[in-house]
């Protein structure tokens, strides 16, 4: 049994950034494309979301 | 006539016969005083006046002081603060009585307090030569006053520790005591005493022996007090002894000394590191001390208090400042992230086929896989092309 690796944004960073030189460098092929931009949409959404709730503390601590 | 007449006749004569050459002045007389018999309620006293040269008695006199001048003796005692007593040669102003009764006496109208006093300051002087000669590095002289190394001792920055000399019972301790116990700032004291009688034959024994002692006991002190109150106001030699002198400059503490005595320094209170004229003014001379240390930790109490609301409100103002700099940094780095991941999706966008297909390219698959190289097609081969609206089948013919 494996531990769950947990989220974390700079991983996802780190995979995006990785997503979009192998999609430049015509790496991923169009039956993998699919599959690889649901894996990139993912891993926006949880960044997104890591970063609106850091927001929210920031809003939270000025007020 | 008769070849002779009575006693009281001639002794009558005698008695005209003085009055008449020395009734009419008075007599300035140095003796020595002894005999003496002092009739407190009655208030006359008969003493003997004699004059000696070396051991043996050159002239002897009966004097008799009378209740009007009764009261020079206390006067004496008071200015001189010497107990009128046996074997003082003092300087008196008499007249001279004879009574055919009680024979020749000299009545003293007053005694010569200057005198007395010139004489003990000649004795203390003397004493005080003594202890420079021998102990010079303990007792000198600077600008004509008497120095000595005990009024160089340093005080502690409290005393509380105190080596107590009076006598026991007596209105000097109890002065004393009641001073330190009482004092207005509930500073405590921790005393050991020495008892010792103050007046006397031995008092300076007595004083000299608990110095020594005090010296010699592992006990560490602050300092000493050397007390003395109440009683006859007389007989202060004890404290212009040789000995006790010597005792308060080998004391290794600084002396404090409340001897009682208004008009007479004493060699104690002169070498002594304070002199107080009462023990209870010695006993506040500690706590007078000790109040500039209470002063000290006060001032220190304020300027902590002062210097810690400083540093909490400069901290404060540091935290504050810290605060907005931390929230403008990740309120940035979120929207450079923010802006990231936009470029990031809007890169994905770009990577989707329907664009592409749009502008008039198609996709082609064979068997349902895409076709990237004409070589991955041969003669005969179905397969399926996809346009933005549709797919249509071919074939591949060469």
């Amino acid at each position: 049994m494996t531990k769950k690796e947990e989220f974390t944004y700079e991983s996802a960073k780190k995979r995006l950034e990785q997503i979009m030189a192998n999609i430049d460098s015509g790496k991923v092929g169009i039956d993998e494309l699919g599959p690889t931009l649901q894996e990139a949409r993912e891993l926006i959404e949880k960044s997104l979301e890591k970063l609106a709730n850091a927001e929210k503390i920031i809003v939270e601590w000025e007020e | 006539m008769t070849d002779y007449i009575s006693l009281s006749e001639l002794l009558g004569d005698i008695r005209g016969t003085l009055e008449k050459e020395y009734g009419q002045y008075t007599y300035r007389v140095l003796a020595e005083i002894t005999d003496i018999k002092v009739y407190y309620q009655k208030q006359y006293a008969f003493l003997t006046l004699l004059e000696k040269q070396g051991d043996n008695i050159v002239a002897n006199a009966g004097a008799v002081i009378w209740r009007d001048n009764f009261s020079i003796i206390k006067q004496f005692e008071k200015a001189t603060g010497v107990k009128f007593d046996q074997n003082l040669e003092l300087l008196l102003e008499v007249e001279i009585q004879y009574n055919v009764r009680y024979g020749l006496r000299l009545s003293i109208i007053s005694i010569d307090e200057t005198y007395t006093l010139g004489k003990l300051e000649q004795q203390k002087q003397n004493v005080l030569v003594r202890l420079m000669a021998d102990y010079p590095k303990l007792v000198w002289m600077r600008d004509d006053m008497y120095r000595s190394n005990n009024h160089l001792k340093k005080l502690p920055v409290v005393m509380q520790k105190i080596a107590l000399i009076a006598a026991p019972g007596s209105d000097g301790r109890r002065d004393f005591m009641h001073e330190l116990e009482n004092n207005e700032y509930n500073i405590d004291y921790s005393l050991m005493e020495f008892p010792v009688q103050v007046q006397g034959d031995t008092a300076a024994g007595q004083i000299g022996l608990q110095l020594e002692k005090i010296n010699r006991t592992q006990e560490a002190f602050d300092a000493v007090a050397i007390v003395r109150g109440g009683g006859g106001s007389t007989d202060f030699s004890a404290f212009d002894s040789y000995r006790v002198g010597l005792g308060v400059v080998q004391c290794p503490y600084p002396v404090f000394t409340g001897i009682g005595h208004e008009r007479n320094v004493s060699i104690t209170d002169l070498l002594a590191f304070n002199a107080a004229k009462t023990p209870t003014k010695c006993a506040a001379a500690f706590t007078e001390h000790n109040m500039h240390f209470l002063g000290l930790v006060q001032n220190a109490q304020q300027n902590i208090g002062t210097r810690a609301k400083g540093m909490v409100s400069l901290f404060r103002q540091q935290t504050q400042n810290t605060q907005s700099k931390l929230l403008r940094s990740a309120q940035w780095r979120i929207t450079q992230e923010k802006q990231f991941l936009h470029r990031v999706e809007d890169k994905l966008k770009m990577a989707l086929p329907d664009g592409t297909l749009q502008r008039g390219f198609a996709l082609v698959r064979k068997n349902g896989k895409h076709i990237a190289k004409s070589e991955m097609l041969d003669f005969g081969d179905e397969i399926e092309i996809q346009f933005t609206d549709g797919t249509k089948k071919a074939r591949i013919e060469s």
